[in-house]
């Protein structure tokens, strides 16, 4: 039995408009101890997916339409609030893109991870925990720190306060939606480094959501990248990236601008990113594919394991012979 | 001669605690910048936020008023300039910026924001020649000018926003674009798209670039020439495939080994510690010296490092680059 095991995952959002399916059949699984990263741009479902785990999303507007997301074997959807606040948090915490609007502006940082200590450890000592997961997250000097507010702290040091924020509980997963996208590049490789470490050291396993594929890259043992809702490639990272098998994974392997790269044009995917509820009928990827051909514009393609632990949805795979399965 | 060049520009902002009380300090987000751009040639500026690289690009464009120095356009002072004169002037220079939803009015055509600039400066001053004007500009940066021109902003998509932004800036025929994060807001594969547009228009039309970004990929990719800012000043200047291929500053080492790429190795990676300091009191001596790796005691944060040439175009702020093989890694 896996840690996190999401079976079919259909989530909706309704409004005045009428009602739209924004994760549309996403299936993963993630082991004790392991990093899964999650890749793709903007609107493809990737932080619904991980709001989803811990039931974070407001219902309405949105709604869980389908399929089941398990920790450690038991259906979220069937928990109650008590257990739900158990498992937001506890089992499950979360650092999310910008740390400054995650923040209590008005209450001094290590108050806000004492809440999580009173709420989720009752027995343990907090003003002396709060030091030591400030230490572990690599906070100079803690005891001022502590005592800050929110504003005294520089980006990447809000960032680490979340990080010890959502390690108070202890989590068995974490789970880290954009966590450097608003830091600078020198302090996103601190940030990466801090969470590669602290994972070595607690063994908790680590959901990376990112648009960034060159972080995904000695981050984390699987990947998945999803488009317009659903999953299009599944693999181990390595695998994926050096020999990526859906032509959207390659175009956007491809697009990503490289230094000393030499080229004088970047390879950009036409088109752009389908709004949830106007996808083409077959492919989702169809209009912006290199690769598009007669079955693609009808037929929605199947994610199918096209070699041992390689899942691909796509009417064309990269290597295969003609590259059309029927 | 050169299109653009900056000599000595300083920006400081006063921080006061009330409206009314005296001026606690000055933040000094620009301090003694000299750069100059020849015409058809792109200039990388990168550096980590508050480095100052987006003041500057906006004194340059006299969005912010320098508290010292000298602008020159086409050999013409610009600092100065006010009125009629400044209006004139500004013809010349345009700016994109990074937030393609921010910097688009809501409640104008597409048609209209881009015939805006033209109505200000009084040209093509009769209807049907406006319009066609309009719909050239909008062919020209890959937009269908017959549906796009009566629509409004919120029925495109970022990348499509900024296209029509890039739109807005030509239609004065500028000699200097000043790209401020163009592209950081669009996904990925979007990205490129714009990348090329920028390079396919400066080819065709001949402008100079400043192409602002810390995404240090897209600015060597794009830029003849990159310039790197820390705390204000420029630190290194090199063309950029000597920048990032033989950096010789320890900051500008520091900043590409950062860089997080696909199929590259996290070891031998530099990681910085600690933050940028303010710039409301930047550290004595070398600005970098409180978080580089090489720094000596009672040099570099004793002295301050002039910038000064190491090789063709490669000008270096650092005592210890170029006399020293203290280089810290082979990258």
């Amino acid at each position: 039995m896996a840690l996190l095991e999401i079976d079919n995952l259909a989530v909706d959002f309704v409004s005045d408009t009428g009602r739209v399916r924004v994760v549309d059949g996403v299936s993963l699984r993630l082991e004790a101890g392991r990093t899964l990263c999650l890749v793709g741009e903007s609107g493809s479902g990737k932080s619904v997916t991980a709001l989803s785990i811990a039931r974070l999303l407001q219902t309405p507007p949105a709604v869980y339409a389908g399929g089941e997301i398990r920790l450690e074997g038991r259906n979220v959807f069937t928990l109650n609030q008590r257990e739900l606040c158990a498992v937001r948090g506890g089992m499950v915490g979360y650092v999310f893109q910008e740390p400054a609007a995650s923040l209590n502006p008005v209450m001094r940082v290590g108050r806000q991870i004492e809440e999580s200590l009173l709420l989720h450890r009752p027995g343990c000592d907090p003003g002396q925990e709060v030091i030591r997961l400030l230490k572990l997250c690599g906070i100079p000097a803690p005891e001022l720190r502590a005592r800050d507010f929110p504003f005294q702290l520089s980006g990447g040091m809000q960032q680490r306060v979340m990080i010890a924020m959502a390690l108070a509980a202890q989590p068995r997963l974490l789970v880290a939606d954009e966590p450097t996208t608003a830091l600078d590049v020198t302090i996103q490789a601190q940030i990466l480094d801090l969470l590669r470490d602290l994972q070595r050291q607690l063994g908790m396993a680590i959901l990376l959501i990112t648009h960034n594929l060159a972080i995904v890259d000695g981050m984390s043992d699987d990947m998945a990248v999803m488009y317009a809702g659903q999953i299009v490639e599944l693999g181990p990272t390595a695998a994926v990236l050096r020999k990526p098998l859906h032509p959207y994974t390659a175009a956007l392997i491809q697009s990503v601008p490289r230094l000393q790269a030499g080229a004088r044009r970047l390879t950009a995917i036409p088109g752009t990113v389908p709004q949830p509820g106007q996808y083409s009928a077959g492919c989702r990827f169809y209009p912006r594919c290199p690769q598009a051909r007669p079955p693609c514009d009808t037929q929605p393609p199947e994610l199918r394991e096209v070699k041992p632990g390689r899942w691909v949805r796509s009417w064309y795979v990269a290597g295969e012979e003609s590259g059309v399965v029927p | 001669m050169s299109l653009l060049r900056v000599e000595g520009l300083k920006v400081h902002f006063p921080v006061q605690p009330g409206l009314f009380s005296p001026v606690r300090f000055w933040i000094r987000a620009v301090d003694g910048v000299d750069l100059e751009i020849d015409s058809g040639e792109t200039v990388g500026l990168v550096g980590e936020s508050g480095c100052g690289k987006t003041t500057l690009g906006r004194a340059i464009a006299r969005l912010v008023e320098p508290t010292a120095g000298h602008v020159f356009l086409e050999g013409a002072e610009i600092t100065g300039l006010h009125g009629s004169a400044l209006r004139d002037v500004r013809r010349r220079f345009q700016m994109i910026f990074q937030d393609p939803h921010g910097s688009l009015n809501p409640r104008m055509t597409i048609g209209g924001i881009v015939a805006e600039p033209l109505v200000i400066h009084g040209l093509e001053r009769e209807r049907g020649a406006r319009d066609r004007r309009v719909a050239a500009l909008l062919e020209s940066v890959g937009l269908d000018p017959g549906s796009a021109m009566q629509r409004y902003p919120h029925e495109f998509s970022g990348g499509q926003r900024q296209r029509i932004g890039i739109a807005r800036a030509l239609a004065l025929e500028p000699r200097l674009l000043v790209c401020d994060e163009p592209v950081s807001a669009l996904d990925v594969s979007v990205q490129a798209q714009i990348v090329n547009l920028l390079q396919d228009l400066q080819d065709r039309l001949g402008i100079s670039l400043l192409f602002i970004a810390h995404d240090l990929a897209v600015v060597e990719h794009i830029s003849h020439r990159v310039v790197v800012m820390y705390l204000g000043k420029i630190v290194e200047v090199a063309p950029s495939r000597v920048l990032v291929g033989s950096p010789r500053h320890p900051y500008t080492q520091a900043l590409i080994s950062a860089v997080p790429e696909i199929n590259r190795t996290t070891e031998n990676r530099i990681v910085l510690e600690g933050d940028v300091p303010s710039p409301a009191s930047p550290p004595s001596g070398c600005a970098f010296h409180t978080r580089c790796p090489i720094a000596e005691k009672g040099r570099c944060d004793g002295v301050m490092p002039e910038l000064r040439q190491i090789g063709p175009g490669h000008f270096v702020a650092c005592h210890l680059a170029g006399d020293s093989p203290k280089t810290i890694v082979g990258l």
